[in-house]
C-alpha cells in the first residue's frame, strides 16, 4: 500500500460506448467522449488530423539517465517534467521530448509512458499496464484537436493524450491510469531534487537537441499550428494554465492567480471536491490536491516559502512536498490525493473541454 | 540551324525538369518549372509528357545528415505540358499534373506504415515573351510570367476518413505567381554548344482552408539553373547531353502568419541529362537531380534523388525545317 501511495491511480472506467450507425451526426462533440461512437471513433472524426503517420516521430525506448549535477544541456528557465514513483525521482526535459513526444520507461518498478504534446503543452505519464498486460506507446501520427494521439503497440488502439482514453480501437473509451507529474523550470527542479536522475540526450537517436522546433509557441499570443475548436478568446491561446478535470468539465488556474511573490495557496471547490491549489509564478509551477478536510480531517494548510521540495505545512507540523507527500511531521509517509490535472495551453483546454471555468479568485496564503 | 537550336533548346528543357513546390517534408510536385518548352517558330504546337519521381529519404538538420532512414516520401508525377507559340516571340504554356504521394515509415523494431494519395495536381499557365530578335539565335532571352491555379484537391482522406496532411495532398490550395527567365547563348566556335541559364521565382499564395480552417503559405522560392548542352552524333544517333547546376532557396512556410519551424532551406543540385532525337519532331529525354549540398532550416527530409523522363513532340510544318537564313 505504501508503494501505491507514491502515485495516483485513476480507476479504470469503462464508459459505455454505443456504436452509432456511422451516419454523420452530432457525434460526441468536441469534449471528452460521452459515450457516442461514430465510425469507430469516440471523438468527432472531423477534429482528428493526420500529422505524418504512425511513428513519424520516434518514441524513446531506451533512455539513459544522468545525475542532475551532470546536466549541461538545459538552461535554467526551460521546462522539465518531474516524476516521483516509489521514491524514484526522474526529470524529462521538454527539449528532448519535443522531438520524441513519447518515452517508454520503468520508474520505481512501474512501467510507464511519459508523453509530451508540444502543440498543446501537455505532459502526462500513464501506467502502461492495461488490463494486466504491459504495452508500449508510440506516436500515432494523428492529432485530436491539435493534441497528441498515441497508439499502444499491443492492441493498436489510438489513445488521446488529454482525454487519457482510447478513442479508437478494441478498448475504445477505456481510460488509462494517470501518474502525477510536476512541470516546472529546470532551475526549480534541480533545487528541489538535486538527487534526481535526468533523461540524457543519449536517446538512441541522431538528433540535434539544440533545435527547438516549437520555440515560437512560447509566445502566449501565438496561434495554434493545427485546428482546435471551439476557440475561446478569454485568454491568450498559448498561455500556460493548470487544468483540473472532473468528468467532462474542467477548470483552469492561470499563473495570474500566483503573481504575488512566493508560493501561494488557493482553496477552491470544483466538481464534488474541495481543492488545494498551490502555485508559484517565479518558480513556475502549479499543482493541486483534494483537500483532506473534505473527508473529515482538520488541517490548516499554509504555503511554505523557499522550502525546496516542501510547498505546504499544516497546523500539525506536517510538511508536504510538491508531490503531496508528507516528508516530515506526524503524518510523514501520507500522501494528499492528487487531482486529475496537468498543465497545458489555454486553447487546448478550451478545445478539448469546451467552456472551461477560469479561476479568478484570490489566494489563501 | 534553326532545327539545331530547337533541339539544343530541347536538351535544355530536358535538363531543367526540376521541383518547385512544397519543401516541408514534401515530395514536391514539379509544377511550374516544367513549363519551359522552347519558344521557337510561329503557330507551332508542342507537347511534352513526362514522368517525374522525387524521392526524399535523407533526413538532415542544417547541413548535417542525421543517421535516420526511417522515413521516406515519394512523389510520382505524370506531367502533361502543352505549348503554343503564337508568333516568333510570344508563347503560351500550360502544365497539368497527375500526382501520387507516398509516405513510408519504417521505425526500428516496429512495423512499417505506408500511406498514399492520388489526384490531379495544380495547373500552371505561363506566358512567355522572347525579348531578343527572333532572327538572332545566338543569344536568346525570354521572360515569362503566369499563375499557378489551385486546381488540385487539398482535402483527400485516408481510409479512416481522416484528412491527410498538406504534404500528402496533390494540390496546394493556393494561387501562386510564377516569374520565369531564360537565357541561351550559342557559341560561334561550336554552334551546337549552348550555354543556358534559367531563373524562376515563385511567389506563393495562401491556402485559406488548410486543414479546414487555417491559413497556410508555403515559402516563396527561387531557383537558378546554369548549364551547358551540346550535340553528339554517333552514326545516325543524335544525342544532346547537358550538365547543369541548380541553386534553389526556399523561405520558411507560414502557418497562421507564423513562420513554421523545420521548413525552408537552400539546395544545390547537379543535373546530368540526355535527350535523344527519335525524329525531327519527337525526342526522348532523361535527367537526374543529384543533391550536392543543402542547408535546411531545422530538421527535414530532403531530396535524395530525382529522376525525370519523357517525350517531347513538336508539331512542325515543312517550312519550319528550312532554317530562316535560307528562307
Amino acid at each position: 500500500m505504501k508503494k501505491l501511495a507514491t502515485y495516483f491511480l485513476l480507476v479504470i472506467i469503462l464508459v459505455s460506448c454505443d456504436e452509432d450507425d456511422g451516419t454523420p451526426g452530432p457525434g460526441p462533440g468536441p469534449g471528452p467522449s460521452p459515450g457516442k461512437v461514430v465510425n469507430g471513433w469516440a471523438v468527432d472524426l472531423v477534429k482528428v488530423q493526420d500529422a505524418g503517420g504512425r511513428d513519424i516521430i520516434p518514441s524513446i525506448e531506451n533512455s539513459t539517465f544522468i545525475s542532475a549535477s551532470q546536466v549541461s544541456f538545459l538552461t535554467d528557465n526551460e521546462l522539465v517534467i518531474g516524476i516521483n514513483i516509489n521514491g524514484d525521482i526522474r526529470a524529462y526535459s521538454h527539449r528532448i521530448l519535443d522531438l520524441h513526444e513519447v518515452s517508454n520507461e520503468t520508474i520505481g518498478g512501474m512501467p510507464v509512458t511519459v508523453s509530451l504534446c508540444p502543440l498543446t503543452g501537455t505532459a502526462l505519464t500513464w501506467d502502461r499496464t492495461i488490463n494486466g498486460e504491459v504495452t508500449t506507446f508510440g506516436v500515432a501520427g494523428l492529432l485530436y484537436n491539435s493534441n497528441l494521439i498515441m497508439y499502444d503497440r499491443l492492441t493498436g488502439n489510438n489513445w488521446a493524450q488529454m482525454l487519457s482514453e482510447s478513442v479508437n480501437g478494441s478498448l475504445i473509451c477505456e481510460e488509462v491510469d494517470n501518474i502525477t507529474v510536476v512541470e516546472t523550470t529546470w532551475a526549480n527542479w534541480k533545487s528541489m531534487y538535486p538527487q534526481s536522475l535526468v533523461q540524457s540526450t543519449d536517446t538512441g537517436f541522431d538528433r540535434d537537441y539544440n533545435n527547438l522546433p516549437f520555440s515560437s509557441l512560447v509566445d502566449p499570443n501565438a496561434n495554434p499550428l493545427f485546428p482546435a475548436t471551439p476557440e475561446d478568446d478569454r485568454m491568450p491561446k498559448h498561455e500556460r494554465v493548470h487544468g483540473i478535470i472532473d468528468g467532462d468539465q474542467a477548470r483552469v488556474y492561470p499563473f495570474s492567480n500566483f503573481e504575488d511573490s512566493g508560493t501561494q495557496l488557493l482553496i477552491d471547490f470544483f466538481g464534488s471536491n474541495d481543492l488545494l491549489i498551490v502555485g508559484d509564478a517565479d518558480r513556475n509551477f502549479i499543482v493541486s490536491f483534494i483537500d483532506p478536510n473534505s473527508t473529515g480531517e482538520n488541517l490548516e494548510f499554509r504555503p511554505v516559502q523557499n522550502g525546496g521540495e516542501v510547498i505546504l505545512e499544516d497546523n500539525e507540523g506536517n510538511r508536504w512536498n510538491i508531490f503531496g507527500e508528507a516528508v516530515s511531521g506526524p503524518r510523514m509517509g501520507n500522501k494528499l490525493t492528487p487531482t486529475h490535472s496537468y498543465m497545458g495551453y489555454w486553447f487546448s483546454w478550451a478545445a478539448i473541454f469546451p467552456s472551461p471555468d477560469i479561476f479568478t479568485g484570490g489566494s489563501d496564503g | 540551324m534553326k532545327g539545331r537550336l530547337l533541339l539544343g533548346s530541347l536538351a535544355i528543357f530536358a535538363a531543367l525538369i526540376p521541383a518547385l513546390a512544397q519543401t516541408c517534408c514534401s515530395g514536391g510536385v514539379p509544377i511550374s518549372a516544367n513549363v519551359g518548352l522552347p519558344v521557337d517558330g510561329a503557330a507551332r504546337w508542342q507537347l511534352a509528357l513526362n514522368y517525374d519521381l522525387n524521392t526524399l529519404r535523407t533526413f538532415k538538420d542544417g547541413d548535417r545528415t542525421l543517421n535516420d532512414n526511417s522515413r521516406e516520401r515519394k512523389t510520382h508525377s505524370v506531367l502533361l505540358s502543352a505549348g503554343f507559340n503564337v508568333n516568333s516571340r510570344l508563347s503560351i504554356n500550360s502544365l497539368v499534373s497527375f500526382v501520387r504521394q507516398e509516405r513510408r515509415i519504417t521505425p526500428l523494431n516496429f512495423p512499417e506504415t505506408f500511406n498514399y494519395s492520388n489526384g490531379i495536381g495544380d495547373v500552371v499557365i505561363l506566358f512567355r515573351y522572347r525579348i531578343t530578335n527572333p532572327l538572332n539565335n545566338s543569344r536568346i532571352l525570354t521572360l515569362g510570367a503566369g499563375p499557378k491555379l489551385p486546381t488540385g484537391p487539398t482535402d483527400l482522406q485516408n481510409e479512416q476518413g481522416i484528412t491527410l496532411n498538406a504534404d500528402m495532398q496533390p494540390g496546394s490550395g493556393a494561387w501562386d505567381a510564377v516569374f520565369w527567365a531564360n537565357y541561351l547563348h550559342q557559341f560561334s566556335f561550336r554552334p551546337s554548344l549552348v550555354l543556358f541559364s534559367t531563373g524562376t521565382y515563385q511567389s506563393t499564395g495562401t491556402n485559406p482552408s488548410y486543414l479546414g480552417s487555417l491559413r497556410y503559405e508555403l515559402g516563396d522560392n527561387m531557383r537558378l539553373d546554369v548549364g551547358l548542352s551540346d550535340r553528339i552524333n554517333i552514326g545516325r544517333l543524335i544525342l544532346d547531353p547537358s550538365l547543369a547546376l541548380r541553386y534553389r532557396v526556399a523561405a520558411r512556410d507560414k502557418n497562421q502568419g507564423q513562420k513554421q519551424e523545420n521548413t525552408g532551406g537552400e539546395w544545390v543540385f547537379l543535373i546530368p541529362s540526355v535527350s535523344y532525337s527519335i525524329s525531327n519532331n519527337l525526342s526522348f529525354q532523361f535527367s537526374m537531380d543529384l543533391p550536392l549540398y543543402s542547408y535546411l532550416q531545422g530538421s527535414q527530409l530532403t531530396p535524395s534523388y530525382r529522376i525525370n523522363t519523357g517525350f517531347y513532340y513538336v508539331f512542325t510544318k515543312k517550312s519550319d525545317l528550312i532554317a530562316p537564313e535560307f528562307k
